[in-house]
């Protein structure tokens, strides 16, 4: 009864894969581009009212009710994405920090009451500063649990690539600053505030570097499973070139004054982010498939 | 019809606020009983696959259709919602030519082992039940716990198909069923356990592979087959989750294995994934601290 050193492929389970991966598919992916855009969005406008209030206050106005349009459609995704969207609300049953997508439901309904007071109060009639300042102050815990809680999801998993992305929480969390500030600098720019734009186009500038910086720790997290995969590692190559590209590119075009170069660099960072999402999403499905 | 509709219209109300707040009624958990679960001993699995029809019979889970698989015998694939039971068949045959006349077969010693060209490995695959369950750790509904009898339970009116569960565990057990978009896997026959009845598929195993009881015995039980086969030559047998490792707990439904792990499609090296959690969040947190740093800085700098 020795084992058999030739066996025969066909019933070979250790060459299927152990795990199955979740039916987490394209509305996972914009679902996490757009937890990142609204919360990103969200902590640098809360930033630049808090510290700056002269510049960004009308700014942030405009910015809190485009936080909240991207969370609506966000939770929509949330929603669907279920087996079985009538039990949503089950999220709800319990909080157990031990899940990460228990605590990142909860920051994202906690989250989302103050935000939807603050913009009922811009239709409705002013709230007392004080009040203003109290429910932005409230958002930006469960705003910075909403950013932080995505990738420790993926990476708390035994799906292969995610299991080993140690870097993918710090990836997304810059990138959702990255993602702040280019959004917040467009919104300066429509409304024509020369000092909120040379703040914001700084703080892109800085955050695309920073995100550079994870974007590199991710990949070589996700080497090893990269070189294990055959039939589409140039796939994979050209999606992780590409997003190395898009940094290099947007942090020389970031400088540039003006509009329409700005509108294309935001038009770069937002479709490159999307499209590591999707690669990050897709891993598991690509290295079972 | 007609005249009932008005009672049609408050049924419907009534029932949509059941449904909205039921899940958020808890009753008394049960006191903790005894810890069961299975013990598999591989060596004398047959592949006769009654437990798996069993498991479908008694929990009444619908027919997977059927497709050769081309793995040998083995037609039901592999774990999913809908099969909680799955016997594999691992053929490991050596390219040589069986003898020529094969009904000629000498009569062995009593104790000794056939030299074979080559055998047929049989599991019978299940929920690990791990002792701490990755999956019970990702359920953001608490619909997956950990009952009386220290079994991973799948609570299916509670359960909303968020997947996390199916991500979270190594070994490829749970999956979501397309009929109602919930998780499914197996119960241990908790209905049965609290009848004291033993499980659908242990009670059907003709051989015996597949033992039910308090989980120490059955360890117990399992260490001393490891050493009888062991007296018989057969070197290669051992526990497979008997205990924790490094890396992951024990495991509630264990197995006796005569091959490497991955050989029966099980991992080599389990490892829970929130071993990673902390380290994790703490990365993503610093991140996201240097982040807004950064941002206040340029903003006060540049005032």
């Amino acid at each position: 009864m020795q084992p058999a050193n030739q066996s025969t492929p066909s019933s070979d389970y250790a060459q299927s894969g152990i795990v199955k991966s979740p039916h987490w598919h394209w509305l996972v992916v914009f679902d996490v581009w757009l937890n990142n855009l609204t919360s990103g969005l969200f902590l640098v406008a809360a930033c630049g009212e808090l510290f700056r209030p002269a510049d960004f206050s009308q700014l942030a106005n405009t910015a809190y009710l485009i936080a909240w349009l991207v969370l609506l459609v966000d939770l929509l995704l949330l929603v669907l994405d279920l087996g079985d969207p009538k039990r949503f609300h089950h999220m709800l049953r319990v909080f157990k920090p031990s899940s990460p997508m228990s605590l990142g439901t909860w920051c994202l309904t906690v989250y989302s009451l103050p935000l939807t007071l603050l913009v009922v109060f811009q239709f409705i009639g002013s709230p007392p500063d004080g009040f203003h300042r109290a429910l932005v102050i409230a958002a930006i815990p469960p705003a910075f649990g909403v950013m932080l809680y995505k990738g420790v999801l993926f990476s708390t998993s035994s799906q292969p690539g995610w299991r080993d992305a140690r870097w993918l929480g710090s990836y997304l969390v810059s990138s959702t600053i990255m993602l702040g500030c280019i959004q917040l600098l467009l919104i300066a720019m429509f409304f024509d505030e020369p000092v909120a734009t040379r703040l914001m186009r700084s703080a892109a500038a800085t955050t695309i570097l920073l995100n550079a910086i994870t974007l590199g720790l991710l990949f070589f997290n996700l080497k090893p499973t990269l070189d294990e995969m055959q039939t589409s590692q140039g796939v994979v190559r050209v999606t992780w070139s590409v997003a190395f590209a898009t940094s290099a590119i947007t942090f020389v075009l970031i400088w540039q004054p003006q509009p329409f170069v700005s509108m294309i660099t935001a038009g770069l960072l937002l479709a490159g982010t999307l499209w590591v999402r999707s690669a990050v999403v897709w891993l598991p499905h690509r290295i079972q498939s | 019809m007609t005249g009932s509709a008005p009672n049609d219209s408050q049924a419907d109300r009534t029932n949509w606020l059941e449904r909205i707040l039921a899940p958020f009624q808890r009753g008394t958990p049960p006191a903790p009983r005894t810890a069961t679960g299975f013990y598999t001993d591989t060596t004398v699995c047959i592949g006769c696959k009654a437990c798996e029809v069993a498991c479908k019979q008694w929990n009444q889970l619908p027919s997977d259709g059927f497709e050769w698989t081309g793995k040998s015998y083995d037609n039901t694939g592999e774990l999913s919602a809908t099969s909680w039971r799955h016997v594999k068949f691992v053929e490991q045959l050596v390219d040589t030519e069986l003898p020529q006349d094969t009904a000629i077969v000498e009569p062995l010693e009593a104790g000794t082992v056939p030299d074979l060209p080559g055998r047929w490995l049989m599991m019978s695959d299940v929920c690990k039940h791990c002792a701490t369950a990755p999956c019970e750790q990702a359920c953001p509904t608490g619909s997956l716990l950990q009952n009386e009898f220290e079994n991973i339970y799948l609570q299916s009116d509670i359960c909303n198909g968020c997947s996390y569960c199916i991500a979270a565990c190594p070994f490829g057990v749970i999956t979501r069923a397309t009929f109602d978009g919930h998780a499914h896997k197996c119960t241990l026959c908790y209905d049965r356990q609290r009848d004291d009845l033993t499980p659908a598929c242990a009670k059907a195993c003709p051989t015996e592979s597949i033992q039910f009881g308090p989980i120490d015995e059955l360890r117990e039980r399992a260490r001393e087959r490891v050493s009888e086969l062991q007296s018989l030559g057969i070197n290669d047998a051992y526990l497979y989750g008997d205990e924790a490792s490094e890396n992951y707990s024990q495991l509630n439904s264990f197995y006796l294995l005569i091959d490497e792990p991955s050989a029966y499609g099980l991992p080599d090296n389990p490892v829970n994934p929130w071993l990673f959690m902390k380290g994790d969040y703490l990365r993503s947190g610093l991140t996201g601290f240097i982040a807004i740093a950064m941002l206040l800085i340029i903003l006060w700098l540049e005032g």
